[in-house]
């Protein structure tokens, strides 16, 4: 997946899977290699800022999709997207969990997170208010929506309850 | 092409937005054309101190107590701070805002929120009320442990 930003086309970097300090639990994530180390992306586009912007390293998966949108269309599985910011304690709370939800439900979907704070124009498409909120996305549309932290199995049971009834 | 170190999260990192100082480089790098502005990522230890404080008193007035896991508290009070820093009020951390400003001014999200103030309701899990399935027993959080448990921020 190529990092590079062509003029004028704006990207947004998602952090897939919730960040991942251990390097043998990626193996059941996505296909896409790691980038241990980011280049300096200037990111230009209306709602961000036009000056070059130096993304901080993550070990965990980071891809680059033209929006979030393009990432909802182009993927096969169903996508669970986390809303967050990073002072918000419930968000902070559900990383973890996130990650061994990920892990625990292997392919069958993708976890996307999204920091409100620097894409609040996604935040304001999608009418978010309380933090954390998850919407889960099936052929690139919402089929779930709801709010607060739960734990691993609570979410589990309630991705698995819709996607059951979306079949 | 500059390639970054992974940087820990107590220090503050350079981004090319929200500037809210300038400190002149090491005399070392001054030579090449760096300009390395700090941008604190951190509440000031101030706010935290007063929200912190803030945070144990409500908590005994209202009868609410802390998150079993105190990093969520930890994570929230700071939060607030943070927010105090930049908005001159605590606006609740838990919350996306189309005009941020505009909300610390019309008040109804300032911690006390209204929800909380009338019904203690806190969905930043700050305040829970004892039949909570994440509330702990305790209403005291100290300043060592608030830093111990956000040190990876």
């Amino acid at each position: 997946m190529a990092v590079s930003v062509p003029t004028g086309a704006h990207h947004i970097t998602l952090l897939t899977s919730s960040s991942c300090f251990s390097s043998s639990k990626l193996s059941s994530l996505s296909s896409l290699q790691c980038h241990p180390q980011l280049p300096r992306l200037a990111l230009s586009n209306r709602g961000f800022t036009s000056k070059p912007r130096t993304l901080p390293i993550v070990q965990a998966k980071k891809q680059a999709f033209s929006s979030l949108d393009d990432l909802l269309e182009k993927s096969e599985k169903p996508v669970l997207v986390d809303f967050y910011a990073t002072w918000c304690g419930p968000c902070q709370f559900m990383g973890p969990i996130l990650n061994e939800v990920s892990i625990s439900m292997g392919d069958a979907i993708q976890v996307v997170k999204i920091d409100t704070e620097k894409y609040p124009e996604i935040a304001n498409k999608y009418s978010i208010e309380a933090l954390p909120t998850f919407i889960l996305f099936k052929d690139g549309k919402p089929c779930d929506r709801f709010e607060g932290a739960l734990t691993a199995n609570q979410l589990i049971q309630r991705i698995e309850g819709t996607l059951k009834l979306s079949k | 092409m500059t390639v970054m170190r992974a940087l820990p999260a107590t220090m503050s990192y350079a981004v090319g937005f929200g500037v809210s100082s300038f400190t002149a480089p090491p005399t070392h790098l001054r030579s090449r054309r760096f300009v390395i502005v700090k941008v604190s990522a951190e509440p000031s230890d101030k706010s935290v101190e007063i929200m912190r404080k803030f945070s144990e008193q409500y908590a005994r007035r209202s009868g609410t107590y802390f998150c079993v896991d105190k990093s969520v508290t930890s994570v929230v009070i700071k939060g607030l701070a943070d927010h105090k820093d930049s908005l001159g009020a605590p606006l609740c951390p838990c919350r996306h805002y189309d005009d941020k400003a505009a909300e610390a001014t019309q008040g109804f999200w300032n911690c006390p929120c209204v929800p909380m103030r009338e019904r203690k309701e806190c969905h930043c899990m700050l305040f829970l009320t004892p039949d909570n399935d994440f509330a702990g027993d305790e209403q005291v959080i100290s300043m060592e442990e608030i830093k111990e448990l956000t040190v990876n921020m």
